[in-house]
C-alpha cells in the first residue's frame, strides 16, 4: 500500500492536486482511492453578490 | 525540417513590435540584440523566466501564447510533425486556403507543439532542436518523456522555466528545477519573474502552487526570513512562493501580468473574501522592494507583456538594471498613458467612433453607430492603446477585432475589419484600470476600500 501525491497537476487551467492510494491486490499495485483537490479559491460568487445583474456577464466569464 | 527562422522574419517581428511600441531605431537595435541572442544556437539557454500562477484564470498565458503562435514563419508550426505525433489530421500550411482559416489551427497546433519542444531539450542534454525536428523521432522521444520533463516552453525569445499552465511535468518533478533557477541556475544567474493572478493576502491558504518537496525528497523552500518557512512536503502558498522568488538575488524584476496581478482585478473585486491584491501591494506589505512592472489588462495584449521583459533585457547592463518608465499605477508609459495633447484620454483620442470632424456622436442604443460613452463605455477614463493595437493581432500586425470597434467603418486601416469583422461594439470595460471590476471612475481609481459598487452600466 502506498500513497502518491501529485501537486501540482499541470497543463490545465487552474490549480489541482491529486492524492492517490494504492493497494496490492495479490498481483500488482492498484489504485484504490483518489482524491482531487482544487487548491485555489477566489469566491467568484461572493464577488458577484450585491451587483447589478448586468455586470454578471462581464465578471463571470473571467473564471 | 528547419528550426531557424530567417533573419528577415525575425526582423519583421522586431520591427512590428517596435513600431507598435513606439520604439526608436536605436531601441530597436538593442531589442534585436537582446532577443536574437538565444536564436543563435539551440543549445544556448535563453533568458530565464519563471511564471508563477496565483488566483488566475489562465487567460493571461493563453493571450501570450496566441501571439507567439500566430507569428508568421513561426518555427514551431509543423503540421506534418504534429500529424505524425498525434494523428491530428491537420492541414499543412500550404493547404491552408487563407490566413484566417489557418489561424485557429496554428493556435491549437502550437499549444501542443510548445509542450513537446523544450521538454526534450531539458531532459536530453546536448540535444538541439534540429535533432528534435529531424524525421527520425524514434530515438528522441523516450517513453517517460512527460514524466521526466521539468521546465521550459520556448517562445523563441525567452525560456520559460516554470509555468503550470503549459509545462508537462507535474508533482515533485519540476520543483527541483524551479529551485535551481531561483538559486541562480538560469542564464547569467538571473531570471525575470512573471506573475499572473491576484495574491490572496487575507489568507495564503486560498492558493497553493506546489508542494515543498522535489523529486529527490528534499525540501524546495529551505530556511526562512524574507519568506515564510514551509515544512518539508507541505503545500507552498502562492504568497510564500512569491516572497521566496522575489527575494532571490537572481530576480531582476517582476512583471505583474494582467489586472489581477497588478491591482487585484476580478478576485479583488468588492465583496471578495480572500483579500486578493496585486503583487506590488503585497510585496510592499512584506517590505520587499523588488521592482514590479504592472501589465494590466483582462487579458493584456501580448505586446504589452513582451515590452517590459524585452526592455529589461535590452536596456540593462550587468550591475545596471534598467526598467521602463512607469506611470502612477506602475504601468509602462510606452504602452499605457500615452500623452495625446488634447483633453480626452488616449483611448478616446484614437477611438474611431467619431464623425469626420472628429467629434463623437452619441449612440442612442447599443448596436448603434457612434460613441458608446453614454452606454457605459469606460474609454473615457481608460488609457490603453486598444483602439490602435486592437486584439487578436495577426501575423502581419493587424488586429482582427477589439472590444469596441467601429460601426460601418474600418476601425483599423489595413486590417481584416470589414462591415462585419472588427465590430464587437461592446462598451469598453476599463479592464486595465485599478478599479476594475468595481468601476468607481477616475476620481477614486484604485480605491478598493469603498463598499460602493456602481456597476458597469450605472456609472
Amino acid at each position: 500500500m502506498a500513497t502518491i501525491k501529485i501537486a501540482p497537476v499541470n497543463r490545465l487551467e487552474g490549480h489541482l492536486d491529486v492524492d492517490a492510494t494504492t493497494a496490492n491486490d495479490g498481483f500488482s499495485e492498484v489504485v484504490t482511492d483518489v482524491k482531487n483537490m482544487v487548491v485555489m479559491f477566489r469566491g467568484m460568487e461572493n464577488i458577484m453578490q450585491k451587483r447589478d445583474p448586468r455586470d454578471a456577464p462581464i465578471i463571470a466569464p473571467r473564471t | 525540417m528547419n528550426f531557424n527562422i530567417t533573419r528577415r522574419q525575425f526582423l519583421q517581428y522586431c520591427t512590428a513590435s517596435a513600431a507598435a511600441l513606439g520604439l526608436s531605431q536605436t531601441d530597436l537595435l538593442k531589442l534585436e540584440k537582446a532577443l536574437a541572442a538565444p536564436q543563435k544556437a539551440c543549445t544556448q539557454p535563453s533568458p530565464s523566466v519563471i511564471w508563477l500562477t496565483a488566483q488566475a484564470c489562465s487567460g493571461c498565458p493563453v493571450s501570450l501564447l496566441n501571439r507567439v503562435n500566430s507569428y508568421e514563419g513561426n518555427p514551431y508550426y509543423d503540421a506534418d510533425m504534429l500529424n505524425a505525433l498525434y494523428g491530428l489530421g491537420l492541414p499543412t500550411p500550404g493547404a491552408l486556403g487563407n490566413d484566417m482559416a489557418g489561424l485557429p489551427l496554428q493556435v491549437v497546433n502550437d499549444a501542443a507543439d510548445l509542450l513537446v519542444g523544450d521538454a526534450v531539450r531539458a531532459v536530453v542534454p546536448g540535444l538541439t532542436r534540429s535533432n528534435l525536428w529531424s524525421d527520425d523521432m524514434s530515438g528522441v522521444l523516450p517513453g517517460s518523456l512527460l514524466d521526466a520533463y521539468a521546465g521550459a516552453f520556448p517562445t523563441g525569445y525567452v525560456t520559460l522555466e516554470w509555468n503550470s499552465t503549459v509545462m508537462a511535468a507535474a508533482g515533485d518533478l519540476p520543483a527541483g528545477h524551479l529551485q535551481r533557477i531561483r538559486n541562480g541556475a538560469g542564464i547569467l544567474g538571473v531570471f525575470v519573474l512573471v506573475v499572473d493572478g491576484a495574491i490572496p493576502a487575507a489568507n495564503g491558504n486560498y492558493c497553493f502552487v506546489f508542494d515543498n518537496v522535489d523529486d529527490t525528497g528534499a525540501a524546495v523552500l529551505t530556511g526562512s526570513g524574507s519568506y515564510p518557512s514551509v515544512a518539508l512536503g507541505a503545500p507552498v502558498t502562492a504568497n510564500a512562493a512569491l516572497q521566496w522568488l522575489a527575494t532571490s538575488p537572481g530576480c531582476i524584476g517582476i512583471v505583474a501580468q494582467g489586472t489581477c496581478a497588478s491591482y487585484g482585478g476580478i478576485p479583488g473585486g468588492a465583496g471578495n473574501r480572500t483579500g486578493a491584491t496585486g503583487v506590488k501591494a503585497f510585496l510592499q506589505s512584506k517590505g520587499i522592494a523588488t521592482p514590479v512592472i504592472n501589465v494590466p489588462g483582462c487579458p493584456p495584449h501580448p505586446d504589452w507583456t513582451v515590452y517590459p521583459v524585452a526592455y529589461i533585457l535590452a536596456m540593462s547592463q550587468p550591475g545596471n538594471l534598467q526598467y521602463p518608465p512607469m506611470d502612477q499605477y506602475g504601468r509602462p508609459t510606452a504602452v499605457y498613458s500615452g500623452s495625446t495633447g488634447d483633453s480626452v484620454t488616449p483611448f478616446c483620442h484614437d477611438c474611431p467612433n467619431k464623425d469626420t470632424q472628429g467629434t463623437p456622436q452619441a449612440a442612442q442604443k447599443l448596436g448603434d453607430a457612434g460613441c458608446l460613452g453614454s452606454k457605459g463605455c469606460k474609454g473615457q477614463y481608460t488609457v490603453g492603446d486598444c483602439p490602435k493595437r486592437g486584439k487578436n493581432t495577426t501575423d502581419d500586425g493587424f488586429s482582427m477585432n477589439w472590444c469596441v470597434g467601429a460601426s460601418g467603418q474600418n476601425s483599423n486601416p489595413g486590417s481584416w475589419s470589414c462591415s462585419h469583422i472588427g465590430e464587437a461594439r461592446h462598451p469598453c470595460q476599463g479592464c486595465i484600470m485599478p478599479d476594475f471590476p468595481d468601476w468607481k471612475g477616475l476620481t477614486n481609481a484604485g480605491d478598493k476600500t469603498s463598499k460602493r459598487v456602481k456597476g458597469f452600466y450605472n456609472s
